[in-house]
């Protein structure tokens, strides 16, 4: 366990980490043997889980505005959410507009439908995994703005209009493949 | 700066100061000591303790000190402003609390309502 803590240190910025990581993880390391010592393995698990919730929590507030490595993370974790939905969208129309069936016809037929979920899906929980940490950074500040703009990476922003344009393209599609010949 | 510039105090920095009121501690000295003065309610997590010192150490309101006694240790004592700021903070409770006996919110000391 202290070893799980003492490598989810890296998540903190590094000049942090150089002055107070090395500390923080014997403190760990002497809380969770004195709990594990004076109660039970149940409530030094549930010490453990709370020092790291807390661990991720401190290490977002922490830093001077430069992009931390947990807001990588993040980053990194929207784009796995991304990359099935352009893989999706980009064979979807190149088969379709060759005049080859749809892989939605595909999935559809073999009983699956997934289309929907996976093509707004996951910009939407792109979105959602990049916005989550700003809506928790900015509880209790009056500096919105301000703290949303220092917080906010160039990845982060590049993500983001990735999601939101992956969801215009396929709104516009659906707009022009359903609701215009419609009328 | 002036103490009352740094007021209000979060609930982790006014336990920290006042934990270190009786002298210095290192990081594991300073959560017991809060656990000690809320009589276990609060087990202060590392990654919280380690915040408001780095907070408190940038801000001059603790400072580190050379010790001899443990390597792996760092300690932390108050500095006079941090000593300012957590008298400020007491007795803006004690106002506070003033403030809710008056109004019979609270009973008063000697425990009429």
């Amino acid at each position: 366990m202290s070893r799980l803590y003492r490598f989810l240190l890296v998540l903190y910025p590094p000049e942090f980490r150089n002055k107070y990581g090395e500390e923080q993880a014997t403190v760990f390391d002497e809380m969770w043997h004195r709990t594990l010592r004076d109660e039970n393995i149940f409530a030094a698990g549930g010490f453990a889980i709370r020092a790291m919730i807390d661990l991720f929590v401190m290490a977002l507030l922490t830093g001077d505005g430069r992009p931390g490595a947990l807001e990588r993370f993040f980053s990194f974790l929207a784009v796995l959410f991304l990359i099935p939905s352009t893989i999706f969208a980009t064979v979807n129309i190149t088969k379709y507009n060759l005049g080859e069936p749809a892989l939605y016809d595909w999935w559809s037929s073999m009983g699956i439908h997934l289309s929907d979920a996976v093509i707004l899906g996951g910009p939407l929980a792109a979105m959602a995994i990049l916005l989550l940490p700003l809506v928790h950074l900015n509880v209790g500040s009056t500096m919105i703005l301000q703290r949303s703009s220092q917080k906010l990476s160039r990845w982060s922003i590049v993500i983001a209009g990735g999601s939101v344009m992956i969801m215009g393209i396929f709104i516009m599609y659906g707009i022009v493949e359903n609701i215009i010949p419609a009328l | 700066m002036r103490a009352y510039e740094f007021l209000p105090l979060t609930f982790a920095v006014y336990h920290i100061l006042i934990a270190l009121s009786e002298g210095r501690r290192h990081g594991y000295g300073i959560i017991q000591e809060i656990e000690a003065q809320t009589d276990g309610r609060l087990r202060m997590p590392p990654g919280t303790l380690y915040g408001a010192i780095s907070r408190l150490v940038e801000r001059g309101l603790i400072e580190e000190i050379e010790t001899e006694d443990d390597e792996r240790r760092r300690y932390y004592q108050l500095t006079a402003l941090g000593r300012q700021v957590m008298v400020a903070e007491a007795q803006r409770l004690e106002e506070l609390v003033n403030l809710a006996r008056s109004k019979r919110v609270l009973p008063d000391e000697g425990g009429q309502s």
